[in-house]
């Protein structure tokens, strides 16, 4: 099972802030955002597996472990 | 056209002159130029040649939100360079309307008392007070406060600055009463070397801002602050959380400071999260609160009150710098521990950076357990107490590792890490290095830019340092809190505007920018004439060659990306 944590913001488009998925196969992100109804935009960090991840490339694989975080500032 | 206020402390002489020679420059750009015409670079920090600049930005007292900040300036006693540390507060506000652009304070007092300039619209002058002689910097406050009303502002130091610590800070009160910090490279001592324990600025109906075009200053104003205060994030996240907000993002990155350092991430990360401190303070009830403003017209209300358990203030503001550097660097455990320590270095007027890095250093050298909250509390009161320990950790996290024999020191130019570890984030890791003001994330933090650059990557990091150093230089000039930046960044001709509008220049978005950058090698200069040489643009050893888990990544920039970050 894939585990997607949507953190922040990111939570009010899904039922559970974590989220299990039981994927058949890897997906792209971006896929994956679209069918879950989260618009990319509003994803600012993506850490797949403990580590950072290019949204664009990030390809989720069946067991991984991903926390999504919407755009942030340090300050 | 504003004045610059100017206060002798030898011969307690106070002058008021125009800003002719000026006019363009203000908050961080105005210090760093009054710095480079008037102070010699290789002079003491602490001695009668350094000068202490506090600075207004350019739109101090006007309704731009978030636009009233006040920078202070001086020869840092902790990077032996040129510093700048800026602080909300309503003090820039008012003094703002009073028709000031700077108060320079100059030379060294030929007594031991302790005095309070106050500056009403009708006059300026320095008073004598021992009886607020080493008290905290709340005590302070609050009487400074009764006697003058809850209208005015107050900025003074606490015992560390006036025993001229090189971690000290400078306070100033918001408008709730509620203390901000000017926290980093050791200004408060300046301003103690000095013998000025605080300066109260008394504000009224007086307002002597002058617009050349109001009208569109105020449409720009408005457009620029209805962005802030109708975003999902500012009002969702930021008003809520507070810059704690992203505890648990930095933890996923692997770039949390924990246990002086030695790690990235904590295993306890939930229990000092933005959403934990939200929850308990809205449980706790009682006097705690979120959402707070920390200047007239901010609409981000990014600070907060967190309460103990009966609902009594502990600490105001509790955020992310002092989570990070009191919380899981010093592997304190829950929030409470946090916000006691936080409280301890507010009153004493000490930076919380530089403290959670000073107290991990210790803990790792034995003074006390990780996670030990009463042993840190125990090495606080030796800062109370004037000892020679406390002296030592007063002095920061440099001198407090050598003293003690630690190899992990996480300072850069003499100043502690703030918090982002570098190898995990190394946009930051090149600000902290080649910034001139030494390691502060204030000065370029690369957290926002997580889509453009790999934070673990070896590419790039040099320009995106740079581009952010000069960004947020430019926000430091004209008064601009950074976490304003969204709207303004991505529509940076609302700062032309406004700049144009209220200054009657012409200046294009470039030229905006170019003020950051102008800045910056003012700054440069400045140091590199004080002895701050290329050859200390670099961290220490240990980031380079320990590895941080849980990335496994260390600081392995080649000197010519991280030469990219340069501004000169």
């Amino acid at each position: 099972m894939a585990k997607i944590v949507f953190n922040l913001t990111l939570r009010n488009y899904v039922p559970e802030k974590e989220m299990e998925y039981d994927l058949k196969e890897p997906i792209p992100l971006l896929a994956f955002l679209e069918s879950q109804q989260v618009p990319a935009e509003e994803v600012g960090l993506v850490v797949r597996n403990g580590r950072w991840e290019a949204k664009s490339k990030c390809i989720i694989y069946p067991d991984d472990t991903i926390e999504l975080f919407p755009y942030l500032q340090g300050g | 056209m504003p004045d610059i206020v100017r206060v002798n402390m030898r011969s307690g002489e106070i002058t008021r002159h125009d800003n002719k020679g000026y006019e363009l420059l203000g908050g961080r750009a105005l210090s760093a130029r009054l710095l480079l015409d008037e102070v010699d670079p290789t002079c003491e920090p602490l001695g009668a040649f350094n000068k202490l600049v506090i600075a207004n930005g350019i739109f101090a007292g006007t309704p731009a939100s978030s636009g009233s900040r006040t920078s202070i300036g001086a020869k840092s006693p902790l990077t032996n360079g040129i510093k700048e540390a800026n602080v909300g507060g309503n003090f820039s506000w008012i003094l703002g309307r009073l028709g000031i652009r700077a108060i320079v304070v100059e030379d060294l007092p030929q007594n031991d008392h302790a005095h309070v300039l106050i500056v009403t619209p009708d006059e300026i002058k320095l008073e004598v007070r021992d009886d607020l002689k080493y008290l905290g910097t709340y005590d302070t406050t609050n009487k400074l406060l009764e006697q003058y009303g809850k209208n005015a502002s107050v900025l003074c130091i606490g015992p560390a600055g006036e025993r001229m610590l090189r971690a000290a800070s400078v306070a100033v009160s918001d408008p709730q009463g509620e203390l901000k910090f000017a926290a980093r490279g050791g200004l408060g001592a300046v301003m103690g070397s000095k013998g000025l324990k605080a300066i109260v600025a008394v504000g009224g109906k007086v307002n002597k801002i002058k617009y050349h075009d109001q009208e569109a200053f105020m449409a720009a104003a408005r457009k620029y602050t209805t962005a802030l205060a109708t975003s999902d994030k500012v009002v969702n996240v930021t008003q809520k959380l507070g810059t704690n907000s992203i505890f648990k993002a930095v933890n996923a990155m692997g770039a949390l400071p924990t246990r002086n350092f030695s790690q990235g991430s904590f295993e306890y990360v939930d229990n000092l999260s933005g959403e934990t401190l939200y929850e308990t303070i809205v449980k706790r009830g009682g006097e705690g609160r979120t959402g707070m403003t920390c200047m007239n017209g901010c609409a981000i209300k990014c600070s907060n009150i967190y309460p103990d358990e009966n609902g009594k203030k502990i600490c105001s503001t509790v955020q992310y710098e002092n989570v990070a550097l009191l919380g899981s660097n010093c592997g304190m455990t829950n929030l409470d521990d946090v916000a006691r320590l936080n409280h301890a270095c507010n009153d004493l007027g000490l930076d919380t950076i530089e403290m959670g890095a000073t107290i991990g250093v210790a803990m790792e050298m034995g003074l006390a357990e990780f996670g030990d909250v009463e042993g840190a509390l125990k090495l606080f009161q030796e800062i109370y107490d004037n000892t020679p320990l406390g002296r030592i950790l007063g002095n920061g996290a440099l001198v407090t590792g050598e003293v003690l024999g630690c190899r992990r020191i996480p300072v850069a130019k003499g100043q502690a890490f703030a918090g982002y570890d570098p190898r995990a984030l190394k946009g930051n890791g090149v600000t902290y290095a080649v910034s001139p003001m030494g390691a502060d994330h204030t000065a370029g933090n690369c957290f926002g830019a997580r889509n453009e650059v790999d934070p673990l990557g070896t590419t790039k990091q040099g320009d995106l340092s740079r581009n952010t150093q000069i960004k947020i230089t430019t926000l430091d000039c004209l008064g601009i809190c950074m976490f304003a930046r969204p709207p303004l960044f991505a529509e940076p001709e609302l700062l032309a505007t406004m700049v144009n509008a209220l200054l009657g220049t012409e200046l294009s978005v470039d030229d905006i920018w170019q003020i950051g950058y102008d800045t910056i090698k003012m700054e440069r200069q400045f140091n590199l004439a004080a002895g701050i040489s290329p050859a200390q643009d670099k961290l220490p050893e240990f980031v380079y060659t320990e590895k941080l888990e849980p990335t496994g990544s260390v600081f392995d920039l080649s000197p010519e990306e991280v030469s990219k970050g340069i501004v000169e």
